[in-house]
């Protein structure tokens, strides 16, 4: 992955690149370590999204269409601790 | 519970977390202190945030122009006192934003007890102090030259502690390593401010809050 902030730098190191390694240009990045790229260059703005692998993972542990979401990641009345384990009896 | 994929659904959440979603943050450090020992509970909370995921699957990062002070970074830092049930460890939490966008965030146990808020506080702002050093550092390798870094802290006394050099009984069992800040501070690299908590980024790090705040 390339970044530059001129267009004609970008195209003179892949000519060198070219060069040296036999590559393949695939254009404005879409995808990065599974994460999709949408740029608004009109606005202005780049964002980051994980869409793909989170459908996969839901899937993998069973959330589908008839799940019902929740608009919190975690309530207050979930409070975890290390008691909820069993304990060994003296 | 052995057949449970626990582990596998915590590490799920926490590479999606690591990468784009600052929001669970807190949620997951939360789960994944029970791997190896865990209850019918711990698994409802891990089902929660699935439904949560499930939701929003669109959420993500959004970075955007900003000429006025979009582009400098700025963090943003909070506690909760005594947030761990089992060891009464306080609970830190920080985010650094870049272009209006997060670009680093932890939420995170405390290695040590403290014993008042104000330390909790104290000890979160080290940890960001770090980060800021670092990340400072990096962004100026990559071209963005930036005088000082801002943090924000919700707590007034930590502030106090960071800037004043005087010496209270109250604080003054707080290690040396944490005065680590006040050099810092004297030194002018980074600003300690104060910040609401209602537009304290780093809140949603370490507590539940209803909705996404950015």
């Amino acid at each position: 992955m390339i970044a530059l902030k001129s267009k004609v730098e970008i195209d003179r190191l892949k000519a060198q690149l070219r060069t040296d390694f036999e590559m393949k240009d695939l254009r404005e990045a879409k995808k990065i370590l599974g994460m999709e790229i949408q740029r608004d260059r009109r606005k202005g703005t780049v964002c980051l999204t994980q869409t793909q692998y989170l459908k996969k993972i839901l899937q993998r542990f069973g959330v589908d269409g008839k799940t019902k979401p929740v608009s919190t990641p975690s309530t207050p009345h979930f409070k975890l601790s290390a008691s909820m384990s069993p304990h060994t009896e003296k | 519970m052995a057949q449970i994929p626990y582990a596998n659904a915590v590490g799920a959440l926490m590479y999606a977390m690591v990468c784009t979603r600052l929001d669970i943050s807190h949620a997951v450090s939360m789960v994944s202190r029970y791997m190896h020992d865990l209850r019918k509970g711990h698994w409802q909370a891990v089902k929660w945030i699935l439904r949560y995921i499930h939701g929003t699957t669109d959420s993500g990062l959004k970075f955007e122009r900003d000429d006025r002070l979009g582009q400098n970074l700025v963090g943003y830092v909070d506690s909760d006192y005594v947030g761990d049930l089992d060891k009464h460890r306080s609970i830190i939490g920080y985010v650094f934003t870049l272009a209006k966008g997060p670009v680093s965030w932890r939420s995170t146990l405390q290695s040590t007890v403290a014993l008042s808020t104000t330390e909790a506080e104290y000890m979160t702002v080290t940890e960001a102090f770090k980060e800021a050093i670092w990340l400072h550092g990096l962004i100026e390798d990559l071209g963005l030259v930036q005088e000082h870094v801002n943090v924000h802290c919700d707590s007034q006394s930590a502030i106090c502690l960071a800037k004043n050099q005087v010496h209270h009984s109250r604080t003054k069992h707080i290690d040396v390593r944490f005065h680590f800040v006040r050099e810092i501070v004297d030194e002018g690299d980074i600003l300690l401010q104060k910040f609401g908590t209602a537009d304290n980024l780093a809140d949603m790090l370490t507590k539940c809050v209803s909705r996404i705040k950015f």
